[in-house]
Formats: structure tokens, sequence, C-alpha cells
């Protein structure tokens, strides 16, 4: 017993952040080496992430699986190119080659390039890390496998549940950024959440409902919380669900709950006020600020630190996040910046350029965002809805849009019927689908509430890199979506 | 590169100093070389990465642990976490060994010299000649987003009963998006391809079929509300099996009783026009390699014979539990409990190889001229979205155009296709083209289906 207690110790020793020595200094002259190499902007950025996740299934824990990714990545401006490069290996000859690498990278592309500038922006030294009361990676395996095996088991509610999946994850997220102008910006996230996927079966049916919940803070966000009441209530929405009826196909007015006005926003409004999307004329947005396209009730932020969302309190390119303001009052008042696309638009960058990890350059991206809440009860949005749906995120999914031609989609989980004003029958869950710019101005009614919500289990994908986002805002009601169903 | 299999035997040899009853250790190392570009080259990147990740177990207590530094430290620290975590762990009962029986089977097309030594200048070179290809084809045109990839990557699996083998592999992918823009109204269309090597992929036929339909695709809208026939594109419906099977026809999912297969062995579940094999050896596929993620030899394996289910798809775990041999699908691949996961950061379980649904005898304008009334979909948006369980198919088309008396007429986008897949597979597909073409690792022709719900306006 004794022996074992000493060794995972020592493990946690290794899984918790030392600072590499010197990595400042490490970073520093790599940017440097860029700019002897002719380079007119270079930065460089050192990444450590540590993850635990564990998986229950059925009662058994079927995996735990720990990581730790470490890395640099190099991006150099060279003549209005790009170039990046970057690797897992940490010896300074590799890293110095990888600085040759995107030297090289720009030049080839340089007579083709778009002229791309970042302009200057004064260095910036700061610190900044997530809030957290335990160290997630200081708690012991057995510990996380005993809150996910006793919330896994609270979810075999009974013979109806055919499976349980239970997944528990941590992580942290150390980067380092320091660019050619003399910014040193270190940012600390951690993150930890759980989720559960219940699947029933009934008379032949089978239906899954999954949801999550995740926060920006240490371990004490997973032993706060009743994860066994959590896990047993998706089950119970399970074994509704799959008795319920599919939808009718059509177009309806609905009521959108939080997570899920979220998620529209996101899809509908979020991507294709993404500046590169903007500046290649590709988004439907493209030549629409200071136009009404929205009602009145309508004001929509990308806000870097929200509670209840993730964490950016800088970006990828070392440039402060704070509140942006979108939509103002129906009105379309501003896009998502990196430094690049705000010279090309004559706009102040608004802290949005984001990277996966080091293996990849930033590229525009969401924060949080999310909609004001204006005055509205739930009833009362319900009132005058002859036939519609309250639809509802639980067990959603996620969703897409085509950013070009001005269509998106996503997943509702199990909804509701409204009949005459009033919340009736649960429905199955179903797609959805709408129109980016006639959706937002369908927006009849908000509501007073306000929940944003995070996810450390996904996040949005662009460009083939992932990156946590977070979203939401109060209940809407909405005059115009398409439900996808029965015929 | 490094040399990766003496890292290997290292963890496995440390492991079992530690305690462990058994170990295997999974390394890789990829280099990747990409472009973005639209009208201009946005930027180029090269990316190099190793890990390892190490199985542990200790009497039926499985642990698990990866880094991506191959430093002896962090191989060792990585190891002793592997083996700490198995400690820590409860027993599997179902726990029988690591694969005692590894080995390689012949397979071609799986590197290419060629594709392995391509630098960003060839993608540079090749990103340029496709921008002014779609400009000179007609000045309403624009490429809006471009995406080159080539990567090489090797691999080896050390495991503690004497498995020591190394493989090495390239892929090639191009995608592009058009917009055609005329008088305040848009257009836009994607296409793409990804293949073992850079040669095989047609850029110009790609970006020319791209280029015209982003054109046609100015004047798309949506319908109203209708039921009627609808012919999935190959590529998207090869997207759709995907979706549907993915998650489903693996032996674990089948075992741990979220799988719509339960039970259905041997029983007709589609109709007998549809076949669907696992290839993992087919020449150039996609996924195709000598031995799967654990070292078994990967194979081929029939999964729906004449609409019959034949067989789950099984890694050595979810065999021994069924007493069966592996099919040879261990998988690294797919979505890790963070999203995109590098592969040595997970433990195998069983997933497709080269899943392939077999081509009909129908000709792909065949599926359109004997079509009355119906929409036949190119690309979609949101299918990923649909429920593997309750067979819950949507998809939200971005490019489709009405057929009328067997011809292709008004272009469409925005309206949702719905039907359950297990009554499309056992009623209403019916007819299959014989224009195979692959999303990923999934193959399949164009498709007809009768009678689905298309909601619009």
């Amino acid at each position: 017993m004794i022996s074992r207690k000493l060794q995972i110790s020592s493990h946690l020793l290794w899984l918790g952040f030392q600072a590499v020595p010197c990595m400042e200094d490490v970073l520093a002259k790599l940017v440097d080496e860029a700019r002897r190499l002719g380079a007119s902007y270079s930065e460089a950025r050192f990444q450590e992430v540590a993850t635990t996740a564990l998986t229950v299934e059925n009662g058994l824990l079927k995996t735990y699986e720990s990581d730790k990714l470490i890395g640099v990545g190099v991006r150099v401006l060279l003549g209005g190119s790009w170039g990046y490069s970057s690797l897992s290996d940490m010896k300074l000859p590799q890293l110095r080659k990888a600085v040759r690498q995107a030297i090289k990278i720009a030049r080839s592309s340089r007579e083709r390039s778009l002229e791309a500038k970042v302009g200057t922006h004064r260095p910036v030294q700061d610190k900044a890390n997530v809030q957290t009361r335990i160290e997630s990676n200081e708690v012991s395996p057995e510990e996380k496998i005993r809150i996910g095996v006793e919330a896994n088991k609270a979810a075999l509610i009974d013979d109806t549940i055919k499976n349980a999946t239970t997944r528990l994850g941590t992580f942290t997220d150390r980067r380092l950024f320091v660019n050619s102008e003399g910014s040193c910006i270190e940012v600390n996230s951690s993150m930890a959440g759980l989720q559960q996927l219940s699947v029933a079966v009934s008379a032949g049916k089978m239906e899954r409902v999954s949801d999550g919940e995740s926060e920006c803070a240490g371990f004490e966000f997973i032993q706060d919380k009743d994860w066994t009441k959590f896990c047993r209530e998706i089950s119970e929405l399970a074994t509704k669900a799959v008795d319920a009826q599919m939808p009718s196909a059509g177009t309806f007015e609905v009521i959108a709950d939080p997570d899920l006005v979220g998620l529209i926003l996101h899809e509908a409004f979020g991507h294709a006020s993404e500046g590169d999307y903007v500046t290649t004329r590709e988004s439907v947005l493209q030549g629409k600020l200071g136009i009404t396209l929205a009602g009145h009730d309508v004001t929509i932020y990308d806000q870097g630190i929200v509670e209840g969302g993730y964490f950016v309190p800088y970006d990828d390119e070392g440039v402060s996040k704070t509140q942006t303001p979108i939509v103002q009052e129906g009105v379309l008042e501003g896009y998502l910046q990196s430094r690049q696309t705000a010279i090309e638009m004559y706009a102040e960058p608004t802290g949005n350029a984001r990277a996966m990890n080091f293996e990849n350059s930033p590229i525009v991206r969401q924060t949080n965002y999310y909609m004001k809440p204006r005055d509205y009860s739930l009833e009362e949005l319900a009132e005058g809805i002859e036939k519609g749906y309250y639809i509802k995120a639980r067990g959603a999914g996620g969703g897409q849009v085509d950013v070009g031609g001005g269509t998106f989609t996503f997943a509702v989980g199990p909804s509701f019927l409204i009949e005459n004003g009033e919340i009736k029958e649960m429905v199955r869950g179903t797609t959805v689908s709408g129109m980016v710019l006639e959706t937002l101005q369908t927006i009849d009614a908000v509501g007073k509430d306000l929940k944003i919500s995070t996810s450390a289990f996904g996040g949005c994908g662009k460009g083939a890199q992932m990156v946590r986002v977070g979203h939401g805002g109060p209940h809407v009601r909405i005059k115009k979506i398409t439900l996808g169903g029965r015929t | 590169m490094a040399q990766l299999l003496p890292l290997g035997e290292k963890a496995v040899k440390l492991a079992a100093k530690l305690g462990a009853t058994e170990a295997e250790a999974y390394l890789s190392q990829t280099v990747q070389s990409m472009l973005t570009f639209h009208k201009k080259i946005e930027s180029g990147k090269t990316s190099q990465l190793t890990g390892i990740g190490v199985r542990a177990i200790v009497d039926k207590r499985i642990g698990f642990a990866s880094s991506s530094s191959t430093e002896s430290r962090d191989v060792e620290n990585a190891t002793r976490m592997a083996v700490a975590i198995a400690k820590a762990s409860r027993a599997n009962p179902d726990w029988h060994s690591l694969p005692k029986r590894t080995g390689r089977a012949k397979v071609e097309g799986t590197f290419d010299k060629r594709t392995a030594e391509i630098e960003s200048d060839t993608l540079v070179r090749k990103a340029a000649e496709i921008i002014d290809f779609i400009q000179s084809l007609d000045s309403r045109l624009a490429p809006a987003r471009g995406h080159l990839a080539t990567g090489k990557a090797i691999c080896a699996i050390v495991n503690s009963h004497g498995s020591q083998l190394s493989k090495k592999g390239t892929y090639a992918s191009f995608s592009i998006r058009v917009k055609a823009e005329e008088a305040g109204k848009k257009g836009t269309s994607d296409e793409g391809w990804q293949a073992r090597s850079w040669r095989e992929i047609k850029f110009q036929k790609l970006a020319e079929e791209a280029s015209q339909r982003a054109i046609e695709m100015l004047e798309a809208s949506p319908i109203p509300n209708t039921k009627a026939s609808v012919i999935f594109a190959n590529d998207l419906f090869a997207q759709i099996l995907n979706v549907m099977f993915t998650r489903t026809i693996n032996a674990e999912a089948v075992q741990k009783g979220r799988s719509p297969w339960i039970g259905k062995i041997g029983q007709q579940i589609a109709r007998d026009n549809f076949n669907v094999i696992d290839d993992g050896t087919m020449k150039g596929g996609f996924m195709t390699w000598g031995f799967d993620d654990e070292g078994v030899r990967q194979q081929e394996t029939e999964v729906i014979q004449d609409g019959i289910l034949k067989s789950y798809l099984y890694d050595t775990y979810t065999g021994a539990k069924d007493r069966v041999a592996s099919t040879g699908n261990a998988t690294r691949r797919g979505a890790g409990i963070f999203g995109v996961a590098n592969p040595y950061t997970r433990t195998p379980t069983p997933a497709p190889t080269n899943f392939v649904l077999k081509p009909g005898d129908a000709k792909r304008d065949e599926l359109i001229e004997e079509t009355q009334d119906g929409l036949y979909v190119v690309t979609s948006i949101g299918e990923w979205l649909s429920n593997p369980m309750s067979g819950m198919l949507g998809a939200t088309a971005t490019n489709a155009f009405l057929v009328r008396k067997g011809e292709l007429s008004n272009p469409v986008k925005g309206v949702i296709v719905s039907g359950g897949f297990f009554d499309m597979i056992r009623n209403t597909i019916d007819l299959i083209a014989d224009d195979t073409r692959n999303a990923g690792n999934f193959y399949s022709p164009s498709v007809r289906v009768q009678g689905m719900s298309i909601a619009g306006r």
C-alpha cells in the first residue's frame, strides 16, 4: 500500500507544471533568430498541456488516460508572407531549425502572398491564471475513478437504460507568448468537467441523450457538485425521449433555451462575423456594418472572460480580449478581428486570433459569444404561439454553418410542442435549420434570464483546428425556423 | 526520424520491472505540411510531432499514459504513470490479454516516396495554379478557401508478448471552396479529395466541378415542404455511412448495449442490393495498413452481404469477449475525450478501416434519368449530427438540384432532408450507382432513396 502511494505521488509531480527553465529566454532567442533571418515580425509560442480523462461504462472503468503535450510553434512574417513551423522536440538546435523552416515557407509564398501586415502594438508583459482551489493534477486517480464510477452507477436507473457512459476529464493548459515587439504573456488555464451519455431502449426503439457540464476551474468543480443526480436526470430524459414522437417537418415559430441560443448565435452569426470570412468576402455579413440586421432587443457580445465561459484573457497573438460588441440593438457594430484582418478592415484587433495548440497558427475565432438578456419570462415568450416548439439543447450535439451560402444547421435535443401558448408534450430531438440573415431578424422577443456555458469535451472546429468556446444567452422567441421531422 | 522501436522496447521492459503483467508501447512520428489560400496564399506551415502511449496491465487492471516528448526521462515518466494508473484502477473481469498473434498483411499503396518529399514550394506552386485556373474560368468566380496538405508518419508497436512492428505511410489532401458573385447574389460550392499519394488527386477537375456548381448555386433557394426521392452524391453518402456505422458496427458498442445492431447477426437488415465490406488491405485505401493499431494483421471483413449482417468489427479485447479472433480493426483514431486527438494519446478501440458500400449496377446518370420528381443532393451540412442509435438522419442541403422528369433542374439550398436510416437500407434505397468515391476512409457510390421528407419553406 505504501509503495503504491509513493509511486503515485511521484508521478503527480511529473504531471504538475514545473517551470521549464527560462522558456521565455528560449522563445526570445527564436524570435531574434527570425528577425536576423529577415522577418519583419515574429512570434514564438510555447505550450504545455496535461490532461486526464477517464471513461466509465455500465458501471465499469473502461479507460483512464493521462497525456502530456509540450511543444513550440514559431510564426514569421517576411515580405508580407507568413511562415509557420512547430515541433514537439524541445532541443535548441531543433527549435532553431524550425525557425529556418518557417522563414523558408514564408519566402516560398512571397510572390503570391496576401501582403499581410500586423501593424505595431505596444509590448505587453502579463500573466493571467484561472483561479483554482484544488489542482486537478494533484487529485489521485483513485478519487477521480470513485467519482466517475459513482456517477455512472446512478445513471443505470432501470432496464430501459442499455448503456450509460460517463466521462470525467480535467486539463491544465499553460501558454507562453513572446513576440518581436517585446511582449511576453503567460496564460494558465485549467478546466474540469463531466459528461454523461445514456442510451434507452423501448419497444424496439433506441434513443441516446448526452449532456455535460464543465467549468474553468480546478477539481473543486467536480467535488462540489452532485453528479449522481446529474447523470440520473439524463437517463430519465432518455427513457422519456425514446417514447416521444418526432416533431412535424416544416417551418415553425419556436422558443430556444439559453444553451441553444448560444449554439444558434455561434453557428448562425458568430462564424459569419469572423474577420477572415469577411475580408475574403465569403461571409454574408460582409459590407453590412451599421445596418440593422435584427430586432431592437438583440445585442450580441464576444467576451474573453465571462462567468460560465472559457478563459481567454489574451488571444494567441498576445492581444488582450475584452468585450467586443457585435450587434447593438439590432445593428451590426463590428467583426471579430486578428491583427491582420483588423488592418485590412481599418479596425482594431479584438483579441480573436486563436490557435488550437502550438502546432497551429492563430486564425480568427470566437471566444464567448452570447446575447444580452431583456425582459420576457418563459411564459410570456410562449404566449401567442399557436403551434410551435420549445427547442432545447440538452442532448443536442452541435451545429454547422455554410458561411458563404448563409445556411446553418444544428441538432436539438428532446424538445416540447407548444400549442395555443402552452408548453405541452415532449418530442424527439431533431435537425433544425435556418438562414443566417433571416433568423436574427425573426427574433421577436428576448428573455430576461442569462446562462453561458462551455465544455471541456468539445469545442468549435474551423480549418482543422478545435478551440474551446463558450456561448449562451437568455430564452428567445424566433418567428421562423425549419425543423426536420415527419411529413 | 528517431529510432522508435528501441524506445518502445525500453518502455515495455520498464513497465515489467515496475510490476506490469503485460505492457505495450505505441510510438509515432508525423511530419505534415499545409497551405491555406483564397485568392492569395494565406499561410503555410510545417509541423512535426512525436509521441508515445504506454498501456500497462497489472492483473486485469489497465492503465494508460502518453507524452509528446520521447526524451528518455519522459518515456520513463509516462511508463511509470501508466503502471501507477493500472494499480489505482479496478480490475476489468473481461480483460484477456494484449495481442499475442501480431503480424503484417501484404499491402500496397500506403507509402509514396514523392508525397513524403513534398515541401512548401510545391504546395505554393499548386495553389497558384489552382487560383489562376479558377479565375480564368469565369469572371464571377474566385477561390474562397483552399487547403493543401501532405503528411508522412512512422509508427511502431512493441508489446511484452514479443511483438515488434513498425510501419510508415503518407497522405495528401486537397479541399477547395469556390464562390460565385453576381449582382448581389452569392453561390458557393466545395470539393475535395483525400488520398495516400499526391499524384492521385485531380486538382484541376475538382476545382472545375466546384466552380461550375458555384455558378449554378447563384440561383439556389429553398423549396416548399415535400416528400420525394432523394439522390445522395457518392461522397456525401460515404459521410452518412460514417455517421451511421462508425459508432455502432464495432463490437464494443454492441457488447456495451449502445448499438442498434445488437443480436442482428445473420438477420436481413438491408435490401439484398446492400453489400458492405471493411477492407483494411485495399490498394491505396485511406486506412490501408499492414497491421492495425495494436499490431494485428488488417484484413477484409464481410460486414453486410446481400443485406444480411455478417460480422461486427473487432479488436483483440472485444474479440476475446465474444470468443472470436480480432478482425484487425483496433484503431486509436477519432475524437479524443478533448476533441481532436493524436493517435498515441488514445487506447485502441475497434473502428472501421476502409468501410466500403459495394457499387451497384446503375450509372450515376440513370439515378437521375429514372427519377420523375426528386432532389439530387451534392453537399450538405450537419449530416454528422444524425443519430446512429435511433437511425434518425437529417442533412441540411447546401448544394442540391431539383430533379424533374429525369432531368436536373432548379438549384436548391437550405432544406432539411430527413428520414429513418434503418428503413432506408431495408426498404427505400432502390438504386445504387457504380461511381464509388471516398470521404476519408468511407467509400460509397451514389444512391437513390424513395420518399424522404424534405423540410423547406
